[in-house]
């Protein structure tokens, strides 16, 4: 259980694009059973926002797996802040997702045994970053500025879903993240949640590309593009 | 990707945070564990502390018949149907020079509580010392173990009846008023729960040694007796002249005698000579008692057989909880995964909380033992 090694990717430009990929083929299973997935090639701008629409089945979760080095392509490029990841080790992939790419999950994935801001400092007591007295407070004033500074003390489950959708937006952004990856995040949200939540995402992103995967057109269209799986873009 | 530190908190607030299905847990572990555990501790200590008291007492005589039976009622007092062996047996033994010779009168309770007819050799013998008062020197007097004293709730100068064995029998003995003469220290023995008295006393109460009373008969010339009305007679110091024993002395009954001869080849003699002696049999206590310890092994064999399955099945239950919790927690683990945890990591959390419950589980069972332990009388004291 030590600390996580580096990358050791060098970053392929000096100012290197969030996302750029080329040529991925991904394959699921084996034989006939095998799924095969060749996504379109991405390049995503730093600060960019993107939505990724399509049918269900399409590959949009597959295709974030894939960005956050969850999954391994069979062939192509993935580059991600300038580090390649088809090239690099599991353990690498690891740590660049841990310190520099926020995760937001469809169904949160909130440790329900940690208190909303133990959720929210996870990622840097697991190794993103030191857990200073700055990280610390910054964990604080994120909950604080999503409205929940009162219940920062409170296991997920005494939370709402929308409460809980905010820590887990909140535990994606702590490490000051160069990239976040959500995951349908508004998916439990009623739309006025929904807004709500993306509201929150806006407000706190910063200079932070965004892939956003939605089924809600109208989330869809507040990203500065869409790229659309399965059908025509 | 975490240090320990953090894998153990991580690993802890996870347990806290169901602790009634924690507590269940590690219960159902710590059983299992104890049991066996508690059995093999128990089963030992009791082998040790028979074995440490037969071997403590070389050689006991006593009249034909079970040797567990007599082995038992000479070294725990143990009340047991024997059929008594004159007293001038304990003569005769004496006379061989081989070895002390105590002699042991089993045959009389008081409140519940074994009486024990002996000399004050058996105290000594036993390493028994007075904690209050003194041995009984006299007549009537009783000395009482620690544990009986504290349970009857009685000091210097009370009295103590003895039972009655026969109430309804007028010809038999009567219940005898004794003085509590002195208190022994506690000895971690059977000697705790009995009442040490003079031989004479204990013929006394038998009715052996004697005085004479009138009998008042009712007007209508019948006597009617009670066992609640059974007078219990005083063997206080102005009556003294009056008790006597009819018969010769040597002829009076005892149960047994405890012989302690110096060395092997005097206990080899003494246990030839004494045993050719006509109504008389002379036991080996430790091989009675090895007797016995086998019976206890064997025994305990077979509860361990019986603790292997249930130790198999709890594992199989075991597997089964941790299966389910995985699957329980599926998500919880894959976003740790998902967020960079490697799965080693993930693995060892796991395995954290296993290893916390198992070793509560370990410390609970280990707990539980001593204090079954301690709540028992030690065994190993019983010499």
């Amino acid at each position: 259980m030590s600390a996580p090694p580096p990358p050791t990717a060098e970053p392929a430009a000096a100012s290197p694009p969030a996302v750029r990929t080329a040529g991925v083929r991904f394959v699921h299973g084996h034989g006939a059973q095998a799924w095969v997935f060749e996504p379109p090639d991405l390049h995503i701008a730093a600060g960019e926002r993107v939505a990724l629409v399509g049918p269900s089945g399409a590959g949009k979760s597959t295709l974030i797996r894939l960005l956050a080095g969850i999954e391994a392509p069979a062939a192509g490029e993935v580059q991600v802040l300038g580090y390649a990841l088809h090239s690099a080790s599991a353990a690498t992939r690891r740590a660049l997702r841990l310190r520099h790419i926020g995760l937001v999950f469809q169904r949160f994935g909130l440790l329900p045994h940690l208190s909303a801001v133990e959720n929210v400092r996870l990622p840097l007591r697991l190794g993103a970053g030191p857990l200073t007295a700055e990280a610390r407070a910054r964990a604080d004033a994120l909950l604080a500025q999503v409205g929940l500074a009162a219940g920062q003390h409170r296991k997920p489950g005494a939370l709402s879903v929308g409460e809980q959708q905010r820590v887990a937006l909140c535990r994606a952004l702590v490490h000051r993240p160069g990239l976040v990856l959500a995951d349908e995040p508004t998916a439990s949200l009623d739309p006025q949640g929904a807004a709500a939540a993306l509201d929150h995402l806006w407000a706190h992103l910063g200079p932070a590309a965004l892939v956003l995967v939605t089924h809600d057109p109208a989330l869809a269209a507040r990203c500065d593009r869409v790229v659309r799986l399965g059908g025509p873009a | 990707m975490t240090g320990p530190l953090t894998g153990l908190v991580l690993a802890l607030r996870a347990l806290a945070f169901a602790p009634w299905r924690t507590a269940l847990t590690v219960c159902a572990l710590a059983l299992p564990i104890a049991l066996p555990w508690a059995v093999h501790t128990l089963s030992d200590g009791y082998v040790q502390g028979l074995t440490a008291r037969a071997t403590a007492t070389p050689l006991v005589v006593g009249a034909p018949g079970s040797q567990v039976d007599l082995t038992l009622a000479a070294l725990w007092l143990r009340p047991a149907p024997l059929a008594s062996i004159p007293a001038g047996e304990a003569d005769a033994a004496r006379v061989e020079g081989l070895g002390l010779v105590v002699p042991l009168h089993l045959r009389l309770t008081a409140r519940g509580a074994p009486v024990v007819g002996t000399t004050l050799e058996y105290l000594e013998r036993r390493h028994l010392t007075v904690a209050v008062g003194t041995a009984p020197l006299r007549l009537g007097d009783a000395t009482l173990g620690a544990q009986v004293a504290a349970r009857l709730g009685v000091g210097l100068g009370d009295p103590l009846i003895t039972d009655a064995a026969h109430p309804f029998d007028l010809a038999r003995s009567q219940p005898v008023r004794l003085r509590v003469a002195g208190i022994l220290a506690p000895a971690g023995g059977p000697d705790d729960a009995a009442v040490f008295v003079d031989l004479r006393t204990a013929w006394a109460a038998e009715g052996l040694i004697h005085g004479h009373r009138d009998v008042q008969a009712g007007r209508a010339g019948v006597v009617q007796v009670a066992p609640g009305a059974v007078e219990a007679l005083d063997l206080t110091p102005e009556r003294l002249q009056a008790f006597h024993l009819h018969g010769d002395p040597a002829d009076a009954p005892l149960t047994a005698l405890l012989l302690f001869p110096p060395d092997a080849r005097a206990r080899a003699l003494l246990a030839g000579r004494v045993g050719r002696r006509p109504g008389v049999r002379v036991v080996r206590p430790s091989e009675v008692v090895a007797q016995l310890a086998g019976l206890v092994l064997k025994v305990r064999r077979l509860l361990d057989a019986h603790q292997a399955l249930v130790a198999v099945s709890t594992l199989c239950f075991l597997v089964l909880v941790i299966g389910l919790g995985l699957r329980a927690r599926a998500d919880e683990l894959r976003a740790l995964a998902d967020l960079g945890v490697a799965r080693r990591t993930v693995v060892g959390l796991q395995v954290a909380e296993w290893l916390i419950i198992a070793v509560v589980a370990v410390a609970l069972a280990g707990l539980a033992v001593w204090a079954g332990a301690a709540w028992l009388p030690d065994p190993k004291g019983w010499t």
